[in-house]
């Protein structure tokens, strides 16, 4: 069946198509739809090319900052507002793809992808998304969360992250760049010596980056000792199922993700905040 | 559904008509006869189909043809001309390609590279290719190539 293809300005014309028609996709940079197509995969029967200034943008905004949901990775890796997540971007394919694919896209990649939107978690981050002819925020971790409504996403906007220090780690089976056996976002604050807030993300590990609220439990409240981080690191299975493919089995990426977890904190220990 | 694309293709300007859902590689390919970007995975994995849309390292098969009107495309072929691009030159002097499937793209990374970082590191130059896979040579002759350009042109 033929493909048909829409340009547009106008994010309302794209949000409303979206959510009217399953076969509708947003174009991002195009690295999962293009593929998808040359797979032969049916379920894209409409592309909408949505262009717009807004959508490209990488700029502070009150209490943040605010990334176009079609800046690149390249674009991310190039605005010093956006040093938070410039390890996780470096982490994403490789030269070519991170000139191609776009936050956006980022956030409904198929799994294991997804690398991005898990530092995005850690870091408590909202995503914008078109309402009417205005915008909306909410919390990214519920609309990933919200398979049932399909919305256009303007970009998402990173909250000042006060005190809080991001630990990042991605584990792959070819180097230097490969796709997600387990990725790590943990963004922890302390205060005298006590871990005062955690925010752990895994991406790779079972379906959509998800926030453990487990682990974040028990690393909340005490010191980062090896015994709390080892307790913390016993949770991350709770109420998931970790994803098995040709690259690992869920078995093999839930213990890799307790190490590369445990690893992470480890140099977080040593680190001053 | 066609629709009319115009753009520049090593040089020269080019307009022509795409199907709905067509890659820019098949567009090089098939409509325009331009074979020097190959056909590897169709799945973004290979860096075979690795040219240049307004100087920026892409991938042919994963690009919508329609979303380059208006954009300068550059394929290996525009740096062979007139003279074999110094890569070229040093990928043949290192035994840098065996069956040569990937060395178009791997070429296209590299000058990409060299274009903006002229004194890459090993490490440097390892990242830039580490989206082009070779199957022949174990990468090692395709590194000492890469930097041996670097060496002689900065020299140079
Ligand atoms: C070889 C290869 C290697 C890869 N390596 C990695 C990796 O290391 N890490 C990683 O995380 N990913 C990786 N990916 C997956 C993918 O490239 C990235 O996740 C990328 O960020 C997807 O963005 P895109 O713009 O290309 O998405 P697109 O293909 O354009 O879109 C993907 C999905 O998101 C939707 N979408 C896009 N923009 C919006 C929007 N504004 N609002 C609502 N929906 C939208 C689309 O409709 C579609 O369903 C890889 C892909 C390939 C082909």
């Amino acid at each position: 069946m033929p493909i048909e293809i829409t340009r547009t300005d106008d994010p309302g014309l794209a949000a409303r198509l979206i959510a009217n028609d399953r076969g509708a996709y947003v174009m991002g940079g195009g690295t999962g739809l293009m593929r998808r197509i040359h797979e032969g995969d049916q379920a894209v029967r409409h592309l909408i090319l949505l262009s717009g200034p807004r959508l490209r943008q990488i700029a502070p905004e009150r209490g943040g900052f605010f990334i176009g949901a079609q800046a690149s990775m390249a674009d991310v890796l190039a605005a010093p507002e956006a040093r938070a997540l410039h390890q996780p971007a470096a982490s994403v394919g490789a030269p070519a793809l991170r000139n191609m694919a776009t936050v956006g896209g980022n956030l409904f990649a198929r799994p294991p992808y997804g690398d991005l939107t898990t530092a995005l978690l850690a870091l408590d981050a909202e995503a914008v998304t078109a309402s009417g002819s205005g915008e909306d925020r909410r919390p990214l971790a519920l609309l990933l969360e919200d398979r049932t409504t399909r919305r256009l996403v303007l970009g998402v906007f990173v909250p000042d992250q006060g005190g809080a220090r991001l630990h990042y780690t991605k584990m792959t089976r070819s180097h230097p760049r490969g796709a997600s056996i387990v990725t790590v976002a943990a963004s922890l604050a302390r205060s005298g010596g006590r871990v005062t807030m955690a925010r752990v993300a895994f991406g790779g590990l079972a379906g959509a980056p998800f926030r453990a609220s487990g682990v974040e439990r028990a690393l909340t409240g005490g010191p980062l000792g090896s015994e709390t981080i080892a307790t913390a690191a016993e949770r991350i299975g709770d109420g998931i199922t970790p994803m098995s493919d040709a690259l690992a089995s869920g078995w093999y990426r839930l213990e890799m993700a307790k190490i590369h977890l445990r690893r992470l904190l480890g140099t977080a220990q040593g680190s001053p905040s | 559904m066609t629709t009319p694309v115009h753009f520049t293709h090593n040089g020269r300007p080019v307009s022509l008509f795409t199907e709905a859902g067509e890659s820019l590689l098949s567009l090089l390919r098939l409509k325009l006869g331009d074979q020097t970007p190959k056909y590897g995975c169709g799945q973004g994995g290979c860096g075979a189909c690795s040219v240049r849309i307004d100087g920026q390292l892409r991938l042919a098969c994963l690009t919508l043809a329609e979303t380059v009107d208006g954009a300068e495309v550059e394929t290996v072929a525009a740096l062979s001309a007139p003279n074999l691009d110094p890569l070229q030159e040093a990928f043949m002097d290192h035994f840098a390609a065996q069956c040569g499937y990937c060395t178009p793209g791997m070429i296209v990374a590299a000058r990409t590279l060299l274009d903006t970082n002229p004194r890459p590191s090993r490490d440097e130059v390892i990242e830039a290719i580490s989206g082009n896979l070779c199957r022949c040579t174990g990468y090692e002759p395709i590194i000492d190539a890469i930097l041996a350009v670097a060496a002689q042109e900065v020299s140079a």
